[in-house]
């Protein structure tokens, strides 16, 4: 037998966002050989999203709400005890269900792979696609990309914005690119102003969350005060342009949830920034054959798991956005907790101290869950509206060029198929680059709502090695 | 009143396209596919149209490939069916037969090259073989280790994702009557006709009884077989395939090997597929293989297939990997299709093994004709299952 205590890994965590710092900050001072592998090629995540380190960004996200979390990223990026894999994409993972597990990962320098005991899967969350006419113009952005290039590089990506969406955090970003020096020419949302309040009779989660309320409230002060309409009711309709965005068209939506697009009004701009929420990015652990469930308004796909905050894959961990979408504090604390279940299933730090934390962190997570319970009401938004959106030529998938019309006569002529994967295999949606990430969403809710079975039954498209597009040549032995 | 009913058991290839040729006959017939059409076997592999002897056909001693190369006249029957199949079917199939090439990189390569050829002459097969000159003038984006390459003209592919479906569409047409998500529960014979039980996903279970079963099952074929108190020598095995992005154009030809595990061909929307028969893993349940799971992908399998792929194709290390899947495909133990009435089995017919998908609509014409008229113009004994006789003589 070889001996190979050197050669595989205690564990690899896929994510250096708020659940993957938390778990190495966790995970610290046991002796356990850790390898932590990101995108980016700093730590931090999409919230925490830094600049490179040569760079110096003098008010480099400013505000109490990121005080907690760059504190903790400061701590844990300063260890040496963790092998750290910046600039890397997680290809796959093989044997998933071995005591063995094989990690396959693109480097800057080219394709490895690395063997551990145990995974933690913790990779947050991308923007919810949403189809409309002019939608895959050049300038049609998510808010979070918008965010990326402010954060990371105090670059405002165009001159003037216009946000639409459902989810409050256009508000922020919003405020961003002002504060960056850019232009806003509106911020729609398509809840109306009183779905907001009816959300908000919640008053004990007001309480308890008043610092989130005040800070959003002086964001909304700040956008009144630069005069920027925040417009409720409303939708994107279509973006405007040739070659590029040059406007956008904004319709009311009526009483009944249908839009008026006798009443749209256009607003000059060269960037439309769309925030309609989040789906989590769960491609990765279902490829390692992880059970996933459905559930629209956490997000799509999101991962059962025990209350180690394992998956149904022994020693496959998760953590953040995809047990469902519900922000950085979750994901933190559920870092923290996978962090203490692997450790107590490992016979390590089981005593009365830990108990006392999974306590603790058990009972801040029932508070902030509830906090994104209301998160999610109030940016609840009904398929019907993005139903709407969609002329017969809007592309859906647009890795392979397949359109609204297409996906509707693909499915009418064949009742034989209620699955995605057979639809997918029929049809090519999904097949392309993105390998599904822009239409899966929207595919699977279709067919369910065609078939009339639950989006369970239909599945999601299967997710493959490698769950990123990689070039050939990184592949092959140098 | 119907010239026989038929229930078919599998909704692939073969499944479909023999309840097409059986309904359009004058059949009644209804397909029984425990999950979607098309999604094994059948839609996941690499739509290869091959006609050439394979290697691993002829590697095996001069008395074997003799065995093998009497393949050759279903070979030939499978070009005039794919040749007229768009027109058959009315739809467009991305069939696309502009030649392949089997290539050889050793001398030992090419003297098996030879002996192929000259079997293929024999069993009346057009093929040619190039020297490296004609080779590389034909398929300039070749690696210069080419030595030699035999040449079929007729060869190609076609696009799995859609001739099965073509042949459902065109059955339901001509009245099968599809029933997916769908399970055999149970199979009985008595002195009249066979008694299915199927089972719906949701959970309503039906009776049928049926003059004739036809078990189109695929890698599944056995387990179906055993609920008529038969073996049947089908195994199934777990591949993986490649895919790249859509390229530009870069390959004509369907590439094969004389001596390495490899097939390549570019799809019509540019995507170049890569696969030759590199293993992926069955999981297990139960200390037995699951087959009723996606078989996982071998990491070392893919950059292996990949290697020899940017071997014989340079250029291709600057395409991305967009995809590996794996499926399932079934082999027979002695390589050969089982075609034909099961002798134990009166009216159980079985259609699976060898080259599914090139020879799938081979082998829908010829259960269908054996079907409805009790023989076959061409002679297929030689795949008859009546050659596990020994298999079955014990089953009571």
């Amino acid at each position: 037998m070889i001996a190979d205590h050197d050669t595989v890994a205690d564990m690899v965590i896929v994510g250096a966002g708020p659940a993957g710092l938390a778990a190495i900050d966790t995970l610290g001072g046991q002796g356990l050989n850790i390898h932590v592998i990101d995108e980016q090629h700093r730590a931090g995540g999409q919230i925490y999203r830094q600049p490179p380190a040569t760079f110096r960004v003098s008010n480099w996200m400013d505000g109490p709400l990121y005080d907690e979390g760059k504190a903790l990223l400061r701590d844990v990026e300063s260890r040496t005890d963790i092998n750290w894999h910046f600039g890397t994409t997680v290809l796959g993972l093989f044997d998933a269900d071995d005591p063995v597990k094989q990690v396959w990962l693109n480097g800057p320098d080219g394709a490895y792979t690395l063997k551990t005991r145990a995974v933690l899967i913790a990779p947050g969350c991308y923007d919810l696609p949403v189809a409309f006419p002019g939608w895959t113009l050049p300038g049609v952005m998510s808010a979070g990309g918008v965010q990326a290039f402010v954060k990371s590089q105090q670059i405002v990506p165009g001159n003037r914005f216009l946000f639409a969406g459902a989810h409050p955090l256009q508000l922020i970003v919003a405020d961003q690119v002002l504060a960056a020096g850019g232009d806003v020419a509106a911020v729609v949302f398509s809840q109306s102003f009183r779905e907001v309040f009816k959300a908000l009779k919640h008053m004990s989660v007001l309480w308890r969350h008043q610092l989130k309320f005040r800070e959003t409230a002086k964001v909304l002060g700040r956008l009144r005060k630069a005069g920027i309409p925040v417009i409720f009711n409303h939708s994107i309709l279509n973006a405007e342009g040739q070659d590029a965005v040059t406007g956008a068209r904004v319709v009311p939506i009526g009483e009944d949830g249908v839009i008026d697009s006798a009443r749209a009004r256009t607003f000059d701009c060269d960037r439309v920034a769309i925030c309609y929420g989040f789906l989590p990015n769960s491609e990765l652990v279902r490829q390692a054959g992880a059970h996933a469930e459905w559930d629209r308004q956490a997000g799509g796909w999101i991962i059962p798991h025990d209350r180690d905050m394992c998956s149904s894959v022994p020693d496959i961990y998760v953590a953040g956005e995809i047990t469902g979408v519900a922000g950085a504090e979750v994901a933190a604390e559920e870092g923290r907790l996978a962090a203490l279940g692997y450790l107590s299933r490992m016979g390590k730090n089981t005593g009365d101290s830990s108990i006392i934390q999974r306590r603790d962190i058990e009972s801040r997570l029932k508070s902030l869950r509830g906090f994104a319970d209301l998160l999610r009401q109030l940016s609840h938004v009904p398929q019907s509206l993005l139903d709407q959106l969609l002329s017969a030529d809007t592309l859906i998938c647009r890795c392979e060029g397949r359109t609204a019309a297409d996906l509707e006569t693909d499915l009418a002529p064949s009742p034989h198929f209620n699955t995605a994967d057979g639809f997918k295999l029929a049809s090519r949606f999904g097949m392309g680059l993105c390998q599904g990430r822009f239409c899966s969403h929207r595919v699977t809710q279709k067919l369910a709502q065609q078939s009339g079975l639950d989006e369970n039954k239909v599945g999601g498209f299967s997710t493959r090695v490698p769950v990123k597009p990689v070039l050939i040549g990184d592949l092959l032995p140098k | 009143m119907a010239l026989r009913d038929v229930l078919v058991i599998g909704g692939g290839l073969v499944g479909c396209a023999s309840a097409f040729y059986l309904a359009k006959a004058g059949a009644a017939v209804r397909v029984v596919e425990r999950g979607d059409l098309n999604r094994e076997a059948s839609g996941r592999n690499a739509g290869s149209l091959h006609f050439q002897l394979e290697h691993r056909l002829i590697e095996h001693g001069d008395a074997q490939a003799e065995q093998f190369a009497q393949i050759i006249p279903l070979n030939l029957m499978a070009i005039d069916a794919w040749s007229g199949l768009e027109a058959e079917l009315g739809v467009d199939l991305e069939i696309i037969m502009h030649g392949g090439l089997m290539l050889a990189e050793t001398p030992e390569q090419v003297a098996r090259l030879e002996k192929k050829y000259a079997l293929e002459q024999r069993w009346g097969l057009p093929t040619e073989l190039l020297d490296k000159e004609a080779v590389l003038k034909r398929a300039p984006y070749l690696s210069d280790t080419v030595m030699a390459a035999g040449y079929s003209p007729q060869e190609g592919h076609a696009n799995p994702r859609h001739v099965t479906l073509a042949y459902a569409r065109a059955a339901a047409k001509a009245g099968v009557i599809f029933d997916t998500k769908t399970h055999v529960k149970s199979l009985k014979r008595d002195a009249s006709c066979w008694h299915a039980t199927i089972k719906h996903d949701d959970g309503k279970e039906e009776l049928l009884k049926t003059q004739t079963v036809l078990n189109a099952a695929g890698a599944w074929a056995g387990q179906i077989a055993e609920m008529a108190n038969i073996h049947l020598p089908v195994y199934p095995v777990p591949l993986l395939m490649n895919v790249t992005e859509e390229a530009p154009p870069l390959l004509d030809h369907l590439i094969q090997h004389a001596g390495r595990k490899i097939t390549m061909k570019q799809v019509r929307d540019g995507q170049i597929l890569i696969g030759g028969g590199w293993s992926s893993r069955f999981h297990q349940k139960n200390g037995r293989l699951d087959y009723d799971r996606a078989p996982e992908p071998i990491h070392e399998n893919i950059i292996g297939n990949l290697a020899v792929a940017t071997d014989l194709v340079p250029q291709l290390k600057n395409q991305h990997l967009l995809r590996s899947w794996t499926g399932i495909a079934s082999v027979t133990t002695d390589q050969l299709p089982i075609l034909g009435e099961v002798p134990e089995a009166p009216d159980f017919y079985v259609a699976t093994g060898g080259s599914g998908f090139t020879l799938g609509p081979v082998y829908a014409r010829l259960m269908s004709e054996l079907i409805l008229t009790g023989g076959t113009e061409a002679q297929i004994d030689l795949y008859s299952p009546r050659r596990f006789r020994h298999i079955n003589m014990f089953m009571g």
